[in-house]
């Protein structure tokens, strides 16, 4: 077992453009501003409590407590690599039913999903499908494995940098 | 465990005895409910990526779908617990719990 | 067994031990909704076939719901019991 250079800069690529994808239009849709649910507000208190930041805090929780923009890439990235083009369109349907399912009355999920299709499809001639669902485990661990009150304060400038909260 | 051609060992089976054994120490190492149904949750993650790993894919998808149904009735048990406790308290120490 | 694969099976296994050692209930939630994202990784990648697609989907999707319970309770609980405890 031999790693190489290619695939490490592979997986750095796509692990740069699944985490600007999915904070962007989790982001813009609002998810930093208000917690959908109960569990939601729990984890953003609770994170402001040990030090970090509320509305990063509200983010986390959101990204816990339904399938959000995360879920949907990771979806895309697994359904690309099955399925081709096609797959992403079933990746959002379900996507959207696992929405309603969650009782959270947005659009993120969808929205991300269909457009982490389309970034996957431009960028399939030289980055395999794979590589993005590495990637994505790679995004969701800096974010919610890692260190949780630094997370927080970045996802809460991010939020107040862009205007949204 | 399966050992595939190039001798490499698969990985999957392996995550997934990993976090049975964990969550099974952790269940019985936690004392208060919620801990208990949170590492639950844990062992059954591994549960259906074992189950998978031996390609029975009909009983994961259905083990999957079941399985929230239990985890919210264990939880509805939790909130009836603290329910009829705190109403003992406030009314009468020999109140009998029998009913509803 | 390439860098992708190799990369999934490091992170699980830290995030595994990280939710056995951690005393708080809530940050007990995010690592765990961070080895769901893993298992279903693995598993689309263990099965090369559409219907591993589908185990993957209906996985992630009956955990978050279960996440989405736990979280809730943990909320009826603090309002319940006072401010006390996590």
């Amino acid at each position: 077992m031999e790693v190489s250079w290619v695939e490490l800069i592979k997986l750095l690529i796509s692990t740069g453009v699944c985490w600007t994808n999915f904070v962007l239009i989790d982001t813009y849709f609002g998810l930093p501003r208000k917690p959908g649910v109960l569990g939601a507000e729990v984890i953003g208190k609770t994170l402001e409590k040990m030090g970090g930041d509320l509305n990063g805090g509200y983010f986390m929780g959101n990204i816990v407590c339904s399938p959000d923009a995360s879920a949907g890439t990771l979806m895309a990235a697994i359904f690309y690599y099955l399925l081709g083009f096609k797959g992403g369109l079933i990746a959002t349907l379900l996507v959207y039913i696992g929405n309603r399912l969650c009782n959270d009355p947005g659009y993120a999920g969808t929205f991300g999903t269909f457009s982490a299709t389309v970034i996957i499809h431009l960028l399939s001639g030289f980055i395999e499908p794979r590589y993005f669902i590495g990637g994505m485990i790679m995004a969701i661990f800096t974010i919610q494995g890692l260190y949780h009150v630094g997370a927080s304060k970045v996802l809460g400038y991010i939020g107040r940098k862009l205007g949204m909260i | 465990m399966k050992v595939g051609e190039s001798g490499n060992v698969e990985l999957l089976p392996l995550v997934s005895i990993f976090c049975i054994v964990i969550g099974c120490i952790g269940v019985i190492l936690n004392t208060h409910y919620l801990d208990k149904i949170i590492m639950l949750e844990f062992l059954t993650g591994g549960l259906i990526g074992l189950i998978v790993s031996f390609y029975y894919l009909d009983v994961a998808i259905l083990t999957s779908i079941v399985e929230p149904v239990s985890t919210v009735i264990l939880l509805l048990g939790s909130l009836k617990y603290i329910y009829i406790k705190r109403s003992r308290r406030r009314y009468s120490s020999k109140l009998p719990v029998l009913g509803k | 067994m390439d860098a992708v694969l190799l990369l999934i099976g490091v992170i699980s296994f830290v995030v595994g031990l990280r939710v056995f050692l951690t005393k708080n209930r809530v940050q007990r939630l995010l690592y765990l909704c961070c080895l769901n994202f893993a298992i279903s990784a693995l598993i689309a990648l263990y099965i090369k076939s559409p219907m591993g697609g589908v185990v993957a989907a209906a996985y992630f999707i009956g955990s978050t719901l279960s996440s989405n319970a736990i979280a809730h309770t943990i909320g009826k609980v603090q309002r319940l019991e006072g401010r006390g405890e996590w």
